[in-house]
C-alpha cells in the first residue's frame, strides 16, 4: 500500500478523525446533518487499502455504531463493511489522489451508507425511507464530504496527495 | 445485547468518556450547565454553590420542570450518534450504577422522551418517542380526550407524531397540549407529549387522527431526567401550557 513512514501518517490522520468524532461532533450542531467523521476514516482507509482489509475495517466502525445505538443490530456492520469493501475496489477504477474524485468518493459513500443501513434495518416505511435519504442524509453526505476536503487539503503535502482538479 | 454492551463498556469506553467531556463543555457554554453540575466535583460545587443553585433553577424553568421532581431522579447527558435513524434511541451517560433500570421513563426540555430500554453500567439506550415501535396512552390536562400516540413518518424530513384513535364525537382544539394518562404501567400520567397543531385523517363517524407537534425536538435534547421510582401522576410537576 504504502511506504512505512506514511503508514504512520496514515494512521495519525485515522486517529485524529476518530477522536473528532467523539470530540468534535457535539459542536457541530444537529447531528442529524454533521459529519460522520468514523465514516469518513473508514473511506480514507478504503481508498488507501486492499479490499479485504478495507472490508474489515468496515465491520469494526460498524459494530462501534451499532454498539452505541441498538437501532437494528448488524445494520451497520453490514452497510459499512460494503462501502469499505467497495470503495477499496473503487480506488482500481477511479483516482483517488485527486481532490475532487476524493469529494465524489466522501459524498456518495457517506449516502450509499445511509442507504444501505435504512435498507437493513427496515423500520422505515419507504416514503419514510425516501424522505430521510433526500433530506438529512444528503445534508450529511455534504457536511463529510467538505469535512473529509478539509482534512486532504490540510495534510496534503504531508500525504502527498494531489489536489490538483 | 452483550457483545453490543461488551464493546460500549470496553474497547468504547475511552471514546465514549472523550465525547462525553466535549458534551460537557459544550453544554457549559450553552448555559445548560446545571444538570452536568449535578455531577461535578463536590469541590466544583463547594466553590459554586450559589452560582450553581441559580442555573440549576433556570435549566430545570427551561426544562419546563418545577425545581424538584416529587420522585427519585437521575440526569444524564445525551450522546448523539451518527446514524439515518439516530433519534430512535439516544445513549445515555448514565446507568445501572446510578440505579437506572429498563422501562424507566425518560423526559427532557418540555416533556416525554422516551424509556430505557437497555442498561450498562455506565450508560443506558433509551427508545424515543421517534421510535416506529413507540405508543403511548395520551389524554388531555382534563382527561376529556383519549388516545395513542405513535410516530408519524413519511410526510416530510422532520419526525413529528399523531394522536390516533380519538373518538370522533370529541373534538380537540388545535394547539390542545396532550398528556401521559398514565394508562399502560410505562409512562406517569401528565407528562407532556405534544401539541396538537391539525387533523391528518378521519374515518368518519368513528375516530379522528390528529397531528402532534412534539413537546421535545430529540434532536435538540442535550440531558434528560429518569425517573427512578413509580408515582401515578405528574400532572403537577409540568406548568400546563393550555391552548
Amino acid at each position: 500500500m504504502t511506504g512505512g513512514a506514511e503508514r504512520y501518517r496514515i494512521a495519525l490522520v485515522l486517529l485524529l478523525l476518530v477522536l473528532l468524532h467523539f470530540v468534535a461532533r457535539p459542536w457541530l450542531g444537529d447531528s442529524r446533518g454533521s459529519p460522520d467523521f468514523l465514516l469518513l476514516a473508514l473511506m480514507w482507509y478504503a481508498i488507501r487499502a486492499r479490499p479485504g482489509s478495507a472490508a474489515i475495517a468496515g465491520f469494526v466502525v460498524g459494530l462501534i455504531g451499532d454498539a452505541l445505538t441498538q437501532e437494528a443490530f448488524g445494520a451497520g456492520i453490514l452497510a459499512h463493511t460494503v462501502i469499505g469493501y467497495v470503495l477499496a475496489w473503487g480506488k482500481a477504477v477511479f483516482f483517488p489522489e485527486n481532490l475532487l474524485v476524493n469529494a465524489g468518493f466522501f459524498l456518495v459513500g457517506a449516502w450509499v451508507r445511509d442507504l444501505l443501513f435504512l435498507l437493513a434495518d427496515g423500520h422505515l416505511s419507504i416514503a419514510a425511507m425516501a424522505w430521510q435519504l433526500v433530506s438529512w442524509s444528503l445534508v450529511k453526505a455534504v457536511t463529510t464530504a467538505v469535512a473529509g476536503i478539509v482534512v486532504v487539503l490540510v495534510f496534503r503535502r504531508w500525504l502527498e496527495v494531489r489536489t490538483a482538479t | 445485547m452483550p457483545l453490543a454492551a461488551g464493546v460500549r463498556q470496553f474497547l468504547l469506553a475511552p471514546l465514549l468518556e472523550l465525547q462525553h467531556r466535549a458534551e460537557q463543555i459544550r453544554s457549559s457554554r450553552a448555559d445548560f450547565a446545571t444538570v452536568v453540575a449535578e455531577r461535578d466535583s463536590s469541590m466544583l460545587a463547594a466553590a459554586l454553590l450559589e452560582t450553581l443553585q441559580r442555573e440549576n433553577e433556570r435549566l430545570r424553568a427551561i426544562v419546563g420542570l418545577r425545581s424538584r421532581l416529587p420522585v427519585h431522579h437521575v440526569a444524564g447527558e445525551v450522546l448523539h450518534q451518527a446514524r439515518p435513524t439516530g433519534e430512535f434511541t439516544l445513549l445515555i451517560t448514565i446507568g445501572g450504577n446510578n440505579g437506572v433500570r429498563p422501562w424507566a421513563p425518560v423526559i427532557g426540555p418540555g416533556g416525554l422522551v422516551g424509556h430505557i430500554q437497555t442498561v450498562d453500567g455506565k450508560t443506558a439506550v433509551a427508545v424515543t418517542w421517534a421510535h416506529p415501535e413507540f405508543r403511548a396512552s395520551a389524554t388531555g390536562l382534563d382527561g376529556a380526550l383519549a388516545g395513542v400516540v405513535e410516530p408519524r413518518t413519511g410526510e416530510g424530513p422532520n419526525l413529528t407524531l399523531a394522536l390516533r384513535y380519538v373518538p370522533y364525537l370529541v373534538e380537540v382544539p388545535f394547539g390542545t397540549m396532550i398528556y401521559t394518562s398514565g394508562l399502560g404501567g410505562v409512562y406517569p400520567r401528565g407528562i407532556p407529549i405534544g401539541r396538537v397543531l391539525d387533523v391528518v385523517e378521519e374515518q368518519e363517524g368513528w375516530s379522528r387522527t390528529y397531528l402532534v407537534e412534539p413537546a421535545v425536538p430529540l434532536t435538540a435534547v442535550s440531558h434528560v431526567l429518569i425517573l427512578l421510582s413509580e408515582v401515578p401522576d405528574l400532572s403537577d410537576v409540568f406548568a400546563s401550557p393550555g391552548p
